[in-house]
């Protein structure tokens, strides 16, 4: 290789990084300036009992809205990585489409579909469900979010149990449901945990389809909308601040997932 | 005894053609043939992981084409073992064994009863297709399917497996068919040969 051709190679790998860098101080420096900027006022904002209970309200929503994917995307997933029907990459496409929508819009339709007036709506309501303004709003609006990003990140795990563990379980004596539950399942756990994981961080910080549906009762994302237009920046950085905080529980339980996928239980 | 007729079996590009043999009872049926001929899926679609497109499988005089793989009553040991990654040894052979008893002899039998209590993901691949051949044969199957079942065995230590698997075959008047590429071990083990080509028996 030529001076000139060593140079240019030189140029394009330092751009690279550059670009690279750039992007990663870009993610990071916002997140890290609202952390120093607000931490000190995290303990007392812990005393803040609009916080307190914004945050169990958080919680409890985020973590029914995730058993509700996992429940029911489950079975979705594992048809969607090792079934073979008509229709399944149809299937994969509209699950994915929630992703595809603004957050805002995919309020907009949920309460179109069952505020009153509408036929599920209500039905909802005879059923004594009201989902408009109601912690039901706020697991509806979390579950469209989340929900594909369950099925999605399930199906991959399921994908890597190559079938024929399940197939040898078979000639072993277990019936199809059992080869599941007992080579399947526990073969995909740590997929299905990183899953569910991701599921409930997204369902945790989602604002904009929770909003249109439920203002009140206040999720913590919306709280902190709620004291920024209300108080101004003063007031929203403690709330803000505490929201990065618990959002980092979710990314450590990520990584301790992670940590050793070199021995992940797929052969 | 194993008797195919008429078989056809597509399994994505391949197909296998008009496959007719029969293996009496008791007899060792060596299957032998080039890369991609059809062996695997010839034992695949006699196991029930796939179904043929048209022909006949039976297993000791019964139908199975509609029976799925659990009802079969055969062992099957694949080259790559398929051992479950999340149990150990000992629950590996004794998955879907007869009795517990009876997999700890198989295990002391093929001299892998030391590595009872250790995870699988850590046993050598050789040690993996005995610990494999253990659970296959823990079931106390009638019919045992062998896919390149010693193929990460070093020499001496295949001879002695294949030894130990000969009495049982012989003892328990198992049917076997086994795939290998090995015409040693053909010769070795083999009551009768089949050889296939290009997805027929020739």
């Amino acid at each position: 290789m030529g001076a000139p051709a060593r140079a240019i190679t030189v140029l394009v790998r330092l751009s690279a990084w550059a670009a690279g860098a750039a992007l990663v101080l870009f993610l990071v420096l916002p997140i890290v300036g609202l952390v120093v900027a607000g931490a000190s006022g995290v303990p007392r904002a812990l005393h803040d009992s609009e916080l307190v209970s914004s945050l169990g309200v958080t919680f409890a929503t985020a973590t029914i809205a995730t058993l509700i994917a996992t429940l029911a995307g489950s079975p979705i997933a594992y048809a969607l990585a090792h079934g073979r029907f008509r229709g399944r990459g149809l299937l994969a496409s509209v699950l994915d489409l929630p992703l595809l929508i603004p957050h805002p819009v995919a309020g907009i339709a949920i309460l179109l579909l069952v505020s009153r007036d509408t036929p599920v709506g209500d039905s909802l309501e005879g059923l004594g469900l009201r989902v408009v303004g109601t912690p039901a709003g706020i697991i509806a609006a979390m579950l469209f979010v989340s929900a594909p990003l369950y099925v999605s990140a399930a199906r991959e795990a399921f994908a890597r149990v190559d079938r024929r563990y399940e197939f040898m379980a078979r000639t072993l004596g277990d019936s199809p449901s059992l080869a599941f539950q007992r080579i399947t399942l526990p073969m995909a756990s740590r997929g299905l945990l990183s899953a569910m994981t991701m599921t409930w961080a997204r369902a945790l910080s989602e604002f904009g389809a929770v909003v249109v549906l439920a203002y009140n009762p206040r999720v913590v994302s919306v709280l902190s909308y709620d004291r920024l237009t209300t108080g101004g920046l003063r007031d929203a950085l403690p709330v803000a601040t505490t929201l990065v905080l618990i959002s980092l529980l979710p990314l450590i339980a990520l990584r301790l997932l992670g940590r050793d996928h070199g021995t992940e239980l797929v052969g | 005894m194993i008797q195919c007729h008429g078989l056809n079996v597509r399994a994505g590009s391949f197909q296998l053609h008009d496959v007719s043999f029969t293996v009496p009872e008791g007899a060792y049926a060596v299957l032998t043939g080039p890369s991609a001929s059809g062996k695997t899926t010839l034992l695949e679609a006699i196991a029930g992981a796939v179904e043929p497109s048209s022909g006949t499988i039976h297993l000791n005089g019964r139908d199975v084409r509609r029976l799925p793989p659990e009802q079969r009553r055969l062992g099957v040991v694949h080259q790559h073992g398929y051992l479950f990654p999340h149990l150990t040894v000992r629950e590996n052979v004794e998955y879907g064994a007869f009795d517990s008893a009876g997999a700890r002899e198989l295990m002391q039998r093929f001299s892998v009863y030391h590595l009872a209590d250790r995870g699988v993901v850590a046993l050598s691949g050789g040690e993996r297709q005995i610990v494999a051949l253990c659970r296959a044969l823990a079931t106390r199957p009638r019919i045992l399917l062998l896919d390149e079942p010693f193929s990460a065995l070093d020499r001496p230590r295949r001879e002695e497996v294949r030894a130990r698997a000969a009495e049982l075959h012989h003892d328990w008047q198992l049917t076997t068919m086994h795939v290998t590429h090995d015409e040693g071990e053909a010769l070795a083990v083999a009551t009768m040969r089949l050889h296939m080509h290009d997805g027929m028996l020739s």
